[in-house]
């Protein structure tokens, strides 16, 4: 019965990969994504509990950070959001190409992804200069008058944690791209060996996801006129 | 002796019956082991053939699907933040909202593989959610339905 499942050199492949805790590479592979889906559960529950702050203080003061919101530059924060849209899908081409055997094809777009992530981390150095000119940042430098001065403040110090967390999750992702980017190259991974590839995928498309949370919760609110 | 003989063979016969009714209880057993033998063992073939199938070669989608999840997603970045500018009141934060989610769902659907994850692995991705959506539910509940009581000297 396994005989005849182990004769294709694809399925070879994959046994050899078989750590030897585990039965079939089916099972592996499941094993391998429900831990980073627990993993990915407990990062929802981190960002979950800013999340949480915002609405709270959101309820709280809503003209604060409505006034808050439209000192963010939205024409950046919407391309920062166009950019990481556009790397989970070119972290997905790479995860295919894998799956085809091509190597420069997978290798070119984990470095594309990257790039992708490093300019929106550029484009948000930008955003964080042009505040700390405009004096909001809360704690060092933060010069705001008004009557919603104290909430435009609390506005900006969810809005560091938020992003700043965001950033950092965004560094390590990039970083971890980068590395896989060097194993893909040198043949580290291929059909029969891709798992790991698919778990920095799932870990990109997170960090994403939050981003698609965060951005309209600090950038849209407070635009329309009237 | 007559007497006797009655309760005897009645004795005969129901320990006959009895016996019949045990052997065809094993036989009946044995059918059903052979049948459940049977049945475990073409699923158990079926079972190979479908993995056969799914380890000749990995699945991949045609570019055409990210191309269009790709267009998708931004077609909605730009409906999110059109929306903002229309003065919808409190239903602007809720229509971007509502926009983020659909985009969620459509990586998740398509590219994470969510849709055809063991029940484990959707579980453990629903838990996450599931707990930031009762965390802001409860945290709202208190401070939606405090009353708010001056002090004397404010």
């Amino acid at each position: 019965m396994n005989a005849a499942i182990a004769d294709t050199p694809l399925e070879e492949g994959r046994r050899a990969h078989l750590e030897e805790q585990f039965d079939e590479p089916e099972q592996q592979h499941s094993a391998a994504s429900l831990g980073m889906w627990i993993f990915l559960a407990t990062e929802m529950l981190f960002f979950g509990v800013l999340f949480t702050s915002y609405t709270v203080l959101r309820v709280l003061y809503p003209a604060g950070f409505a006034e808050a919101s439209r000192h963010t530059d939205l024409l950046l924060g919407a391309g920062e959001t166009a950019a990481l849209l556009t790397s989970s899908i070119t972290i997905v081409i790479a995860l295919r190409a894998i799956k085809l055997d091509q190597r420069g094809v997978a290798t070119s777009f984990l470095l594309l992804t990257a790039a992708l992530g490093t300019g929106f981390l550029v484009i948000h150095g930008f955003e964080y200069h042009s505040e700390w000119e405009e004096h909001l940042v809360p704690g060092i430098r933060f010069l705001q008058f008004g009557p919603h001065a104290h909430a435009v403040e609390l506005f900006y110090c969810l809005s560091y944690l938020l992003t700043g967390w965001h950033s950092i999750h965004l560094i390590i992702a990039v970083s971890v791209v980068l590395v896989l980017a060097a194993r893909v190259w040198r043949g580290a991974f291929g059909p029969d060996h891709f798992t790991t590839l698919e778990l920095a995928a799932l870990y990109w498309h997170l960090v994403d996801i939050i981003w698609m949370f965060i951005f309209p919760l600090l950038y849209l609110i407070g635009r329309a006129p009237g | 002796m007559k007497p006797r003989r009655a309760p005897n063979s009645r004795a005969r016969r129901l320990r006959r019956l009895i016996d019949a009714l045990v052997t065809l209880q094993a036989l009946l057993a044995i059918r059903r082991y052979r049948r459940a033998v049977r049945a475990s063992a073409s699923a158990r073939s079926a079972e190979d053939s479908r993995v056969i199938r799914s380890r000749s070669k990995p699945e991949v989608k045609p570019l055409k699907t990210f191309a269009w999840a790709w267009l998708g997603l931004l077609a909605l970045l730009a409906f999110t933040v059109g929306s903002a500018f229309v003065d919808l009141g409190t239903a602007n934060t809720a229509v971007n909202l509502l926009v983020s989610v659909i985009m969620m769902l459509l990586l998740m659907t398509l590219f994470m593989h969510e849709s055809k994850a063991r029940r484990l692995t959707q579980l453990a991705s629903a838990a996450g959610l599931l707990w930031v959506v009762l965390m802001i539910g409860l945290s709202l509940a208190d401070y939606l339905t405090r009353v708010h009581i001056p002090a004397p000297w404010s």
